[in-house]
């Protein structure tokens, strides 16, 4: 796209241009690249860490030749980074994502922001899969380094229309096989904070480290509604009459209250909670994750 | 032209208009919802239910109201009237009617009526036409319609002295009988005290639509009044002569505070007794004077209370009659059982004034009819023959005959010869007939007149023979499907009657009931010519039958005027109060009979009604136009096709909601249990 700064396609009301959910993925890595300066942060490398001796049944292209032209004894060399971790993208597919005020709906956007993500992982050389929330297990793609096109192909097919609550289907995506990883995780959390609570706790007790973006539309925080109207909610179909006036305060105050909450009890888990919103650029989420994969554990799970 | 309706009864259905109204109360959530990710914060929230209950789409609910009154009204079947109200101009008749019941001679009435009413007329416009009618309980025309205004006033001047009862329905009928048919709606102008009274005697009129009907009160100076309504004579056995115990019933009504009045009882000219006694301020006393010695002829009795602003009812006449059986015969059929008569025997056997002597018989004998006055055939035909012309000839001679058919005449058409109506056979009630319209004015029921024509109510008849009355005959009392229950009549002197309810208990309650034995005794003494004896006093007004033994009857009022009463003429209404003398042949000599006449009890009460309540019960009549010009079915059909048009609009209006209520989108409605509910798990 020339004449376009790559940092600009950060922007949700570009993204929403782009039908290729690929090209959207890599266009926005490449554009967060672009404006962190290609910074050092390419990934892991393969350092080293330390020798130890050898022992039967390793693998004998292992074996440090110099020290042993040295020493005359086998050492076998071992890396911090021995493999890449297993990272799976989890998308809230409820119909209440299926909602925005601004060039995007929460699903749109936490669905590129999820792909941009399992981009960059892979270029990390992280093991990239695909878990949605909600759905049957047959949409499911297991981490694998050659997924990524697989990934990105279910998200593109993945439409809002599931029926599970939030929590319950975190629990059900704690008992899928596979090695322990990092679990991203990018839901609008209508559902009760205690069930969210132990649907993380489920994943952290498997291992996983937990990334829950909480994605929200300013049209759900600010509840800016003026006239007297009938709302439906998305999930159930069910209509309440109100006058938005009377209500727009204690409205905000149990969302803030509902965050609030979630924080606290995703923290308590150790869990990483994020809140996004619809209508700010991608980055803020990149650079998060960023973050969460520069600790030091995570590096050799 | 103004608008009306075939079917108004259909204009019910505008209740329906409830139903769009409600709808768009209670169903907001059926237009298009803004959509939300969800409910759960907001369904935890309290919410005034006044932003429920808010009506947001007014155009579309105003639009279904109105298909909605389209439709009831193209049911009503709306039509064009042919007559407009309209005003007082130079065309068209005043009907002015006088108010001349004995109220109006109230103080402050009696001396401002006729000014009142003469300036009705002087207001009329030159040329407009005006007729005068005099009414009490009945209507007279003083003047007939024209635009002598003049002759009018003069007629005001010739208007009756105040007297008798109130019946403002009979001078709204005579109204509309003037003004029935006049070319356009016309005018009833009512110069009256407005006494309620006259409004409960009422029968609902019918007047023209657009008449115009305006009242002139004339007030008393005060309402307060107290008069007698009745005396009540108990006559004492006594070796010496008649004693009787004299009491009187002192109604007062409109005071404020008690009063002390003295009343004083005159017999036969002379003041025998006097009492005092204090009046409530709202109610009714009685008082009762000593034991009086009286005559063994006929007693005149006067009693009297200090006068008060309505002085014609501040004395109560009364004539005691002499005490003489009257002789009954009754004749019954030979296989006649006992339980069939008994109750009749009973009643005729019960009591005094009159004290009847019965003597049964199967067969009618001109010896027996020479000792009775009163034949009584019970579930007999009247005889034929030479014993028919006998029993003819006696009834046209002054004697009297009760006719009672029975299961046995009743089972075909009889022509019932002396009687004054034909028996068409008979027919079964399985829920009973029930008795009512009775002319108590008549003095065979006079025992039924106020309150006490409620007794008939109670009776209920199975079965009963049905009458087609005489032309000349008069109906006194009626079943409830209209079918005549008893009727009276005149042959010559005499007097015929024919009761159809039936005198024992096998068809019917009636021998059961209050309203049996002053039923029967009534009629049997009215029959015999003995009413008067039987009654001490009529009310002012009430028709007084001449006794047939008197041939060239002459009365003399209370004060010594003589009236010759025509040949034809066997009932007199009788309006002045007091004693009135009957003679015969001449003013001089002994009376042959003696009848007290009282201003009538209601008169006493001097409450005023709304002039508004005046036109309650009137009925609508049929336009003028349509009663003197018979209308086109075409025409008819031309100002009837309303509905059609009605119907157009509904439609017209029907596409219009259509388009305005698919506006936008339209979800359909599911209603959750409890919104927001199912996203959240416990």
């Amino acid at each position: 796209m020339p004449g376009v700064a790559p940092a600009a396609m950060l922007d949700p009301a570009l993204l929403a241009g782009i039908g290729d959910l690929e090209l959207l993925a890599r266009t926005v890595v490449d554009g967060f690249l672009h404006g962190a300066h290609r910074s050092s942060r390419t990934g892991l490398s393969v350092d080293f860490a330390e020798h130890r001796p050898y022992q039967p049944g390793d693998d004998l292209r292992r074996i440090d030749w110099r020290v042993y032209a040295r020493t005359d004894r086998f050492y076998l060399k071992t890396y911090e980074a021995e493999t890449n971790a297993d990272v799976r993208i989890a998308l809230d597919v409820s119909k209440s994502m299926d909602f925005g005020t601004g060039a995007l709906t929460k699903f749109a956007w936490a669905r590129a922001m999820l792909a941009a993500l399992a981009w960059l992982a892979q270029r990390q050389g992280d093991r990239v899969g695909y878990v949605p929330l909600g759905r049957e297990a047959r949409e499911i793609v297991p981490p694998s380094t050659r997924h990524l096109s697989l990934v990105l192909q279910a998200l593109a097919r993945t439409e809002p229309g599931g029926d599970l609550p939030l929590g319950a289907a975190l629990q059900r995506a704690a008992r899928l096989r596979g090695r322990a990883g990092v679990f991203v995780v990018a839901s609008d959390c209508y559902d009760d904070p205690v069930a969210i609570q132990h649907g993380l706790g489920a994943l952290r007790a498997r291992g996983h480290d937990v990334i829950l973006f909480h994605v929200i539309d300013p049209a759900e925080r600010d509840f800016p509604y003026e006239a007297a109207d009938t709302f439906a909610d998305l999930e159930t179909e069910a209509r309440l009459a109100l006058r938005p006036e009377e209500v727009r305060v204690s409205y905000r105050e149990a969302f803030r209250e509902h965050g609030a909450r979630l924080r606290r009890l995703a923290g308590a888990d150790g869990a990483d909670y994020l809140v996004v919103h619809g209508d700010e650029p991608l980055d803020r989420a990149l650079r998060a994750w960023l973050e969460h994969r520069r600790r030091p554990e995570l590096g050799r799970r | 032209m103004p608008i009306a309706f075939l079917v108004p009864a259909f204009l019910a259905g505008l209740a329906a208009l409830v139903v769009p109204l409600v709808l768009h109360l209670r169903r907001r959530d059926r237009r298009k919802p803004r959509p939300f990710p969800s409910l759960m914060f907001l369904a935890r929230l309290p919410i005034s239910v006044d932003a429920r209950r808010r009506v947001t789409d007014w155009p579309l609910l105003l639009l279904r109201a109105l298909a909605i009154t389209l439709l009831v009204g193209a049911f009503a079947r709306p039509f064009l009237t042919k007559g407009g109200i309209a005003g007082v101009g130079s065309t068209g008749l005043t009907v002015l009617l006088l108010d001349r019941s004995a109220s109006m001679a109230a103080g402050g009435i009696a001396d401002r009526w006729e000014d009142s009413a003469r300036a009705v007329i002087d207001a009329l416009p030159a040329g407009r036409r005006v007729a005068v009618v005099a009414f009490d309980a009945e209507a007279t025309i003083l003047h007939a319609p024209s635009d002598d205004h003049g002759a009018a006033r003069a007629a005001i001047g010739a208007a009756p002295p105040a007297a008798g009862g109130t019946r403002h329905g009979a001078a709204l009928r005579a109204a509309s009988q003037l003004l029935a048919h006049e070319p356009v709606p016309g005018e009833v102008v009512l110069v009256s005290d407005l006494q309620r009274a006259g409004l409960a005697a009422s029968t609902a009129p019918a007047l023209s639509a657009g008449t115009v009907v305006r009242t002139v009160a004339v007030p008393p100076d005060s309402r307060d009044n107290a008069g007698i309504t009745a005396v009540e004579v108990e006559l004492l056995p006594s070796a010496t002569g008649r004693r009787g115990l004299v009491a009187a019933r002192i109604e007062r009504r409109g005071a404020t505070a008690p009063r002390r009045v003295t009343a004083t009882l005159d017999i036969d000219g002379r003041e025998q007794a006097r009492r005092t006694l204090d009046l409530p301020a709202e109610g009714t006393a009685r008082i009762a004077f000593d034991t009086v010695a009286m005559a063994r002829g006929d007693v005149r009795m006067t009693v009297r209370i200090d006068p008060d602003g309505l002085p014609v009812d501040d004395a109560y006449h009364a004539v005691v009659p002499a005490d003489a059986a009257t002789r009954v015969l009754l004749v019954v059929p030979s296989d006649l059982r006992p339980d069939e008569r008994r109750y009749l025997e009973q009643a005729l056997a019960i009591g005094r004034d009159p004290v009847f002597t019965v003597e049964r018989v199967t067969r009618v004998e001109p010896a027996a009819l020479d000792r009775s006055a009163v034949v009584v055939l019970l579930d007999v035909a009247p005889p034929g023959g030479a014993t028919g012309e006998a029993l003819a000839s006696w009834v046209r001679d002054g004697g009297g005959v009760v006719v009672v058919p029975g299961a046995r005449v009743a089972v075909r058409r009889s022509e019932l010869a002396i009687a004054p109506a034909t028996v068409r056979g008979s027919t079964s009630r399985d829920r009973g007939a029930l008795l009512g319209d009775a002319e108590t004015s008549h003095p065979a029921l006079s025992a039924f007149q106020g309150a006490a024509v409620d007794g008939f109510a109670s009776v209920r008849v199975r079965e009963h023979p049905r009458l087609e009355a005489a032309p000349e005959a008069a109906v006194l009392l009626r079943y409830d499907d209209g079918e005549p229950a008893l009727v009276a009549g005149t042959l010559g002197n005499g007097r015929s009657m024919v009761v159809a309810i039936p005198l024992d208990v096998r068809r019917g309650d009636f021998p059961l009931q209050p309203a049996f034995l002053p039923f029967l005794r009534g009629v049997v003494a009215w029959a015999s010519g003995d009413e008067a004896r039987a009654t001490l006093a009529l009310q002012s007004g009430e028709p007084w039958p001449i006794p047939a033994s008197v041939r060239t009857p002459v009365l003399r009022g209370p004060d010594g005027d003589l009236t010759r009463i025509g040949e034809g003429s066997r009932l007199v209404a009788l309006r002045e109060s007091g004693i009135h003398q009957l003679h015969d042949g001449g003013g001089g000599g002994l009376p042959t009979a003696l009848l007290a006449v009282n201003t009538p009890a209601a008169e006493g009460n001097l409450a005023a009604m709304e002039p508004d309540e005046l036109l309650l019960g009137v009925a609508e009549a049929p336009p003028v136009s349509a009663m003197t010009v018979p209308e086109t079915t075409a025409a008819q059909e031309a100002r009837q096709r309303g509905w059609r048009w009605v119907l157009l609009a509904l439609l017209c209006i029907l596409v219009v909601e259509a388009l305005v209520a698919s506006r936008g989108w339209r979800a359909v409605a599911v209603h959750a249990a409890a919104p927001g509910g199912r996203k959240e798990s416990a």
